[in-house]
């Protein structure tokens, strides 16, 4: 071809190739065939013309993302399809732009309609403010309701028989929607109404919506006819009784949250009652035990009325002479029956204490633990336990998988944040086998903790019900402990508390059995419940496809009559929880989390229910370390297996649609959504089994705190604490270059009115920052430093109130782009042999391009 | 006008530095500030950059039969000062009788209420006592070591409702003060600032730069004390007010 092209055209040429070849790392194949394309535009096209040249530099952005890789054979249909796509959109607008300006006609259209519904609430509160002072504790007891108890018993007859006609009714399509419709715009309503009053209306309405749902689905939803539709019928109408029994239950239990709050202790010490504090362990890492004993021995209580016992159950001779160095009692025994339980047990007949502190190795208890919880036994003689909640300071495996920590209510929020809270209304609070304060009368009356089950905790505290003792719940976190640190551990954690709890459900049934109100029945009933959620969550994941590939007619109705019933169903119920659960759990992300533990209780839970006595104890390891990233195959091996469900369940959804007849269609794609919905769920599940890296070996706890340094020369300077751990410290200072690597400083710390000076050495500095190793303290000292950091008494309480207020919409889309993250997470580590195809196919897809910035080049 | 006595319990407790920091603090937070050195040994100045040579105060003017503000300095426009000058010994000793406190109750009445928000006075150790009707001071601020001859001191000493007691050079790596000052906080609860303010060498080299601490090394801790203290000092006349 160099014979008839211009003679400095055969240089461009080679230069072409070469640029090809050595920058971008073609193969001298792809070099060849791209560079034969090339000549070939610029013999047909006039590309040195300046429109044309004009058009490349405006449009060369839009294929940077070709223009990165390295060239391929098929390049010309890659930029090809690019060309097509730029066709058809329109570039995305640079990130500045605020997103709900994209939206505006809808997000117009939102805010028009919450400004009305505002206004229309702004009145009724006003009417409301009196009726709700009528519901003041105080007036109750006086008020006219009490003297007429009639009145009571004909206005609660009147309305469940109004409620059951509605719940009955029977509609049309047009009849139930307007209804559903008009029961959403009171619920909108409603919602912006302040106080508990408008979180009753909103329950009332989700009880009604889902009432009428659940009767629908048993009287007009099942084909008898047919045994293939009735047997997954039947099974997904179950599922769904379930879910219905748990929301029913759940609005019980958290329909008035107590907020207790501490009572104060005598003036006079001499009253004070004595306490056993006992740290059961058994193979958890000196390390992991040595700041909750400090932290112990730290406590704000009369020292002759304070003992501590180390419970060693490992009978390692370093924990002798820990406890002996420290001072405190070594409690081991020569059986280890019945694991926590029995090791308590036994130290029971070797303790005198009035009351006895329960604390899990590594939940390290603040110095106002016992003054905040013990003025209520003193105040209530029928007192047998006081819980306080477990609290956390590292990241547990979600958290950290998912990048949340501190940034969403975590699993343990709901449970200590509101539905302990809502229990103790009904004198239902329960043990959770630490951070406790137990009575030891009452232990010796229900005759020891509880041996049957793994679970000793809750079984305790259901028998201390029983014989009458009542239990409460203080919503202040008064010790902080490390989360589990693998996704594996975690869910071995979660898999004991489900079997624990069904071996209890077993064994000793709370809805029967003397000493129990109706009330606490249902609260520990619905307890138990929670953890038999596996199976009919696996039924939700697996549903739709019984028609898609199966063609049951697993719900027997039109595809229109059930959206008209199941969506005011999913709304009011989600509406409500999110209005009454918002500060402590987030809308969407606990279905992944419920996912991920699906599979595994499921088993172990239906075992227990048949077979309660089988499962043993089996400890949850902590405090470890997740050196490297990795993708937990074994874990995540179920959910791909359901992924793979799903995607065929989409397949044949395809299918249908091609070939099935057209009155199924609106069926198919119900199935299709429900399926999609699926899918994303379970991307989030499999997310959370790509274990990020987790670098230290003692969990830093970030705070902000004032702090000082003393310099070698004398020198001195404020600075800020910025994280701690056991062994060493950030802090930031006031101006760059203070300290450098090496040098030994004085840290001061300030535990209330009181000043402690460490010795520390920096161990790196950049800048302000520093971080410092602490150098080898004596055991006042460690005892001061455990009291100046992890033991401080204000810390853990300020957490809480950072974290923001449930946003269903928000949450949704955040749980959709956690599903996505999670095929992407799986593809990421997905072996070579199957990346490799899948990465080649994704290259052909077309990427929307920015706008224009003017600044880009070839 | 608030005037707030600044003396230290015993010799060498820094209290001169710390009126001169103080006053300084409190400039910076837009206040009008009148420093008065009462102490014959006549070294406040010096915190202020004072010529060495200059020992002209109100002593001097006193003694001379000036008025008493005759050689006042300004420092900028909202810090003025008055150092104690050169007198002779005797009536030196007379400046420092018990009559001198009405003596400077008078004078500062001469002053008019809106010059000065603030008047600090750094009293010698050994200064005129204060009895109950005295009209002089708003409040005695006493300068403390955590050591044991303070404690002795102390120990010997009446407090009054405006009293307040403030620990200087404080080292919490000592066993000894630590324990001091715990006892202090037991002892003297009502008298002691919760606060202390820290040894820390920017605090001496302050003076060998002839500058207060605030002056020359605004980010050390123990400028962080003296300003904690100018806070205090706003935030309890806030109140009064």
């Amino acid at each position: 071809m160099s014979f008839w092209l211009h003679p400095g055209a055969g240089d461009r040429w080679k230069h072409h190739y070469r640029h090809l070849r050595d920058e971008r790392g073609a193969t001298p194949l792809t070099a060849a065939t791209l560079t034969l394309a090339w000549v070939i535009a610029w013999c047909l096209l006039p590309l040195e013309s300046k429109r044309w040249q004009r058009l490349l530099s405006t449009h060369s952005g839009s294929f940077a993302h070709l223009q990165q890789r390295r060239p391929g054979i098929a390049d010309p249909l890659r930029y090809g399809l690019q060309l097509v796509w730029l066709m058809l959109v329109r570039p995305r607008r640079s990130a500045d732009t605020p997103r709900h300006e994209r939206f505006k006609p809808v997000s117009r259209a939102r805010e028009a309609l919450h400004s009305w519904a505002r206004k229309v609430a702004q009145p009724i509160s006003g009417h409301l403010r009196p009726t709700l002072r009528n519901l003041d504790p105080v007036d109750r007891a006086s008020s006219t309701t009490q003297n007429t108890p009639w009145l009571l018993v004909l206005m609660g007859g009147t309305t469940a028989i109004l409620m059951l006609l509605v719940i009955t009714q029977p509609f049309t399509l047009p009849a139930q929607a307007l209804f559903s419709v008009l029961l959403w715009i009171m619920a909108l309503i409603v919602r912006r109404l302040p106080g508990r009053f408008s979180t009753l209306i909103l329950i009332v309405l989700s009880l009604t919506v889902s009432c009428r749902y659940l009767w629908w689905r048993y009287t007009s939803t099942l084909n008898w006819d047919d045994a293939l539709d009735m047997t997954f019928g039947l099974l997904l109408l179950g599922a769904e009784t379930y879910s219905w029994l748990v929301l029913v239950l759940g609005y019980f239990q958290t329909l008035w949250p107590l907020n207790r709050k501490p009572v104060a202790l005598p003036e006079d010490t001499h009253e004070w009652p004595s306490v056993d504090l006992m740290i059961p362990t058994y193979n958890e890492s000196l390390e992991v035990v040595r700041p909750t004993v400090l932290a112990a021995l730290g406590l704000d209580w009369p020292k002759d009325k304070l003992n501590i016992y180390l419970l060693d159950d490992g009978k390692r001779s370093s924990f002798r002479d820990f406890a002996a160095e420290v001072g405190i009692g070594y409690i081991t025994r020569n059986d280890n029956n019945h694991a926590k339980a029995g090791n308590l047990n036994h130290a029971l007949t070797l303790t005198q204490g009035d009351y006895i502190a329960i604390f899990d190795c590594d939940h390290v208890p603040q110095r106002s633990f016992l003054q905040m919880t013990m003025g209520w036994f003193l105040k209530d003689p029928r007192l047998g336990l006081v819980q306080t909640p477990h609290h956390f300071f590292s990241p547990d495996p979600f958290e950290r998988n998912l990048d949340r920590f501190r940034r969403m209510p975590n699993e343990g929020t709901l449970f200590y944040g509101l539905v302990q809270d809502g229990n103790d209304l009904w004198d239902a609070a329960f043990f959770c086998g630490s951070c406790a304060v137990l009575k030891r009368r009452a232990i010796e009356a229900i005759g020891g903790f509880a041996v049957e089950t793994v679970t000793e905790d809750a079984h305790t505290s259901l028998r201390l019900h029983r014989k009458g003792f009542t239990s409460a719940y203080l919503r202040i976190p008064q010790a902080a402990g490390l989360a589990t640190e693998s996704v594996s551990a975690h869910i071995g954690q979660r898999i004991r508390w489900a079997r624990g709890m069904v071996q209890i459900f077993r064994l000793d049934n709370p809805l029967f059995g003397p000493g129990l109100r109706l009330s606490q029945r249902l609260c520990y009933v619905n307890a138990m419940l929670h953890f038999l959620a596996g199976v009919p969550r696996l039924i939700f994941l697996t549903a739709p496809l019984a028609f898609l590939l199966l063609h049951a007619y697993i719900i027997y109705a039109p595809a229109f009559l059930l959206l008209a019933f199941v969506i005011p169903h999913m709304l009011h119920s989600g509406l409500t929880n999110s209005h009454v659960q918002g500060r402590y759990r987030h809308s969407f992300w606990s279905e992944v989390y419920d996912t991920v533990l699906a599979w595994y209780i499921a088993l172990p839970t239906t075992v227990a229910l048949i077979n309660p006595r089988k499962g043993k104890f089996n400890v949850t390891a902590k405090g470890g370390l997740v050196d490297k990233q990795y993708f937990d195959w074994g874990i995540s091996r179920p959910y791909l297996l359901l992924i793979l469900l799903n995607l065929s369940g989409v397949v044949a959804a395809a299918w249908r649609l091609q070939n099935g007849p057209a009155d199924e269609i609106p069926t198919v794609l119900v199935s299709l959504v429900w399926v999609f919905y699926n899918l994303v769920i379970l991307g989030g599940a499999i997310a959370v089994a790509a274990e990020a890296r987790q670098v230290r070996r003692n969990h830093r706890v970030r705070v902000t705190l004032p702090a000082a340094v003393q310099l070698p020369g004398g020198y001195a300077y404020p600075c800020t604490l910025q994280d701690y751990a056991e062994g060493g410290l950030g802090i930031y200072l006031p101006a760059a270059d203070l300290v450098k690597v090496g040098d030994t400083l004085t840290l001061l710390l300030r535990r209330g009115q009181q000043e402690h000076a460490f010795t520390v050495r920096v161990v790196n500095a950049s800048g302000e920052r520093a971080g410092l190793e602490l150098e080898k303290m004596s055991l006042a000292q460690h005892i001061d430093y455990i009291q100046c950091t992890f033991a401080r008494a204000d810390t853990w309480s300020l957490w809480r109130d950072d974290l923001p207020q449930d946003r269903p919409m928000k949450s949704m889309v955040d749980v959709i782009c956690l599903g996505f993250e999670g095929y992407r997470r799986l593809f990421q580590h997905a072996p070579r042999g199957v990346r490799a195809p899948v990465s080649w196919l994704g290259s052909f897809i077309p990427q929307r391009p920015r706008e224009a910035t003017g600044s880009s080049s070839i | 006008m608030i005037v707030v006595a600044v003396q230290g319990c015993r010799g060498g407790t820094g209290a001169s530095s710390i009126v001169a920091g103080l006053a300084q603090a409190l400039v910076q937070a837009g206040e009008r500030v009148l420093c008065i050195d009462l102490d014959p040994h006549n070294l406040l100045r010096l915190h202020f950059n004072h010529d060495w040579h200059d020992d002209r105060g109100w002593a001097n003017a006193v003694n001379a039969g000036q008025a008493w503000h005759t050689h006042s300095f300004a420092l900028g426009s909202l810090l003025h000062f008055l150092p104690y000058g050169y007198g002779d010994s005797e009536s030196s000793a007379a400046m420092q009788s018990a009559s001198q406190g009405d003596a400077w109750s008078r004078r500062l009445r001469e002053l008019d209420g809106d010059t000065y928000r603030w008047v600090l006075l750094d009293m010698p150790v050994t200064a005129f006592t204060r009895r109950q009707d005295d009209s002089l001071t708003d409040m005695v601020l006493t300068v403390a070591h955590a050591d044991p001859a303070c404690h002795a001191l102390l120990a010997r000493r009446e407090f009054h409702e405006t009293d307040y007691l403030l620990v200087n050079r404080f080292a919490p790596s000592s066993a000894l003060q630590n324990d001091l000052y715990t006892l202090w906080q037991a002892q003297y609860s009502d008298w002691l600032l919760p606060w202390t303010i820290h040894r820390d060498e920017a605090m001496f080299e302050a003076l060998a730069h002839k500058q207060s601490i605030i002056a020359h090394r605004p980010d050390s801790l123990a400028a962080q004390g003296v300003r904690n203290l100018a806070s205090w000092l706003l935030a309890r006349h806030e109140e009064a007010a």
